[in-house]
């Protein structure tokens, strides 16, 4: 018997099950793609000590962050640089995990994420309370970062362990 | 039975659809049986928390030893890391050329009405007005020359930190009008202002900004720098603001009375008033992103 509830209607799928038929992996490999465009204009900029193009007014100033001791910690290179080598690290990570499905890459995706969110965490207490001046470009970044820390842990924590539905499988 | 749903997730939990049954409870049925499976295909997974948890601490301490490492080395180092190059102001931070200048005075000289604005160029708070309110001021009231802006050193950030940057940035901006250049070099300092006490006006890079914003006889300026030729003018002219009652920075007097703070609202009533008019609101001509409200007079009384 046909299925009845498919009568009559488009065999198209909805907008909501296209989008939920996307690869998590891309979503992350999107993010992480974001995240690098950001760092990356921010590293440009800085390490040829040109001034950032930014909105300024109250607390926000990016040059100012840009310029201060705490935006360059370790060896005088610019936190935006570490940034670049992080969500590059993240965007092969998620890209590796898309195509081999091995659920570690999505960890370890998960693990540099939560590396970077505590460290924004500093930054932003440098920000406020240090330097007293906010950058708007390393907001977006925090936010980038947020965001792929959360997508990987809930994507994590929504994904059936491989390994042991392999035993399962075994087991029967 | 044939079903279009995608391959692996049941149809309708094997009850047959019965002429009473809608096509829409058929649906939700089938819905919450997917659900249901799902849930126990979670629950059943074996997914333990042992890896995540594991990771998990181990970038909590990776963060934590980079973050340590970050606040200990920044701390320690602050006055000896080497500062990045000035940067050139832009937007808002600069000084509009058309403007005429006299020394140390803004706008037309024979201005009926005067702007004293007493500043330290360490000042986070002055390089806040200079970014965010003087842009209004002098768009709005000095460049139709209503009034001329008249600025004065207030050197109190150095008895803070110990240092003398305050006063050779005082004194290197002296030395930068020796040769017609004050407003242009007041702006770079302000475009490369770092927090109090921090390397950021020390006499090389004071000399690398007069070199940047393009001093032409750069062996005085240097000599004018390094032997603190107006350090005494400097410290003279913070002595009187002090003496004349201001004792904070940025300090604005419209016309001898100082106003009650240094934001746009504030200081344009105060001009506002001395001008005789009643302002309308209307859009300043500040390029940042500014909380403060724009306002611009719209002359509706007799002038002054």
């Amino acid at each position: 018997m046909a299925d009845t509830t498919m009568a009559g209607t488009a065999s198209r799928p909805s907008l909501w099950r296209r989008i939920r038929s996307i690869h998590p992996g891309l979503v992350l490999a999107t993010l992480d793609l974001i995240g690098l465009g950001i760092a990356s204009y921010l590293s440009f900029e800085e390490l040829q000590n040109h001034p950032l193009v930014c909105a300024t007014g109250g607390i926000f100033d990016c040059n100012a962050v840009a310029q201060s001791s705490y935006s360059r910690p370790f060896f005088n290179i610019p936190v935006a640089v570490y940034g670049v080598f992080l969500s590059l690290t993240l965007f092969v990570l998620a890209i590796a995990w898309w195509r081999t499905g091995n659920y570690r890459l999505l960890l370890l995706h998960y693990g540099l994420s939560l590396v970077g969110v505590i460290f924004e965490g500093w930054f932003q207490f440098a920000q406020v309370v240090l330097i007293k001046k906010v950058c708007i470009w390393c907001e977006s970044y925090g936010i980038s970062l947020i965001l792929r820390f959360v997508v990987a842990l809930w994507v994590y924590l929504r994904t059936p362990n491989p390994d042991a539905a392999l035993s399962e499988e075994l087991a029967e | 039975m044939t079903s279009n749903r995608p391959s692996g997730r049941p149809s309708s939990g094997g009850v047959p659809p019965t002429s009473r049954r809608s096509a829409r409870q058929q649906r939700l049925a089938a819905r919450e049986a997917n659900r249901t499976l799902a849930r126990a295909g979670t629950r059943n997974s074996g997914r333990s928390s042992g890896p995540l948890m594991m990771y998990t601490i181990i970038a909590v301490a990776i963060a934590a030893v980079v973050i340590a490492g970050a606040f200990i080395i920044t701390n320690q180092s602050k006055a000896t890391v080497p500062l990045a190059p000035p940067n050139a102001p832009v937007g808002s931070a600069l000084t509009p050329a058309s403007i005429p200048v006299n020394g140390f005075t803004l706008g037309n000289a024979s201005a009926k009405h005067t702007i004293d604005i007493y500043e330290d160029f360490q000042c986070p708070y002055c390089r806040d007005f200079t970014v965010d309110t003087e842009p209004q001021i002098i768009a709005n009231y000095v460049a139709s020359g209503k009034a001329k802006l008249v600025w004065h050193d207030l050197v109190i950030i150095d008895s803070k930190t110990g240092g003398t940057e305050s006063l050779d940035a005082a004194n290197a901006a002296r030395c930068a009008e020796d040769q017609g250049m004050f407003w242009p070099y007041h702006d770079w300092l302000y475009a490369n202002q770092y927090s109090e006490g921090s390397g950021a006006f020390t006499k090389d890079r004071l000399k690398t900004v007069g070199k940047l914003v393009g001093i032409t006889d750069l062996t005085k300026f240097n000599s004018c720098v390094d032997g603190g030729t107006h350090n005494s003018e400097v410290s003279a002219a913070s002595s009187a603001s002090l003496a004349a009652g201001y004792n904070s920075t940025p300090t604005v007097v419209v016309d001898g009375t100082a106003t009650s703070g240094f934001d746009y609202a504030t200081v344009s009533a105060a001009l506002d008033k001395v001008l005789g008019v009643t302002p309308s609101p209307s859009v300043g001509a500040s390029s940042s992103a500014s909380s403060s409200p724009s306002v611009s007079p719209t002359p509706t009384a007799t002038p002054s």
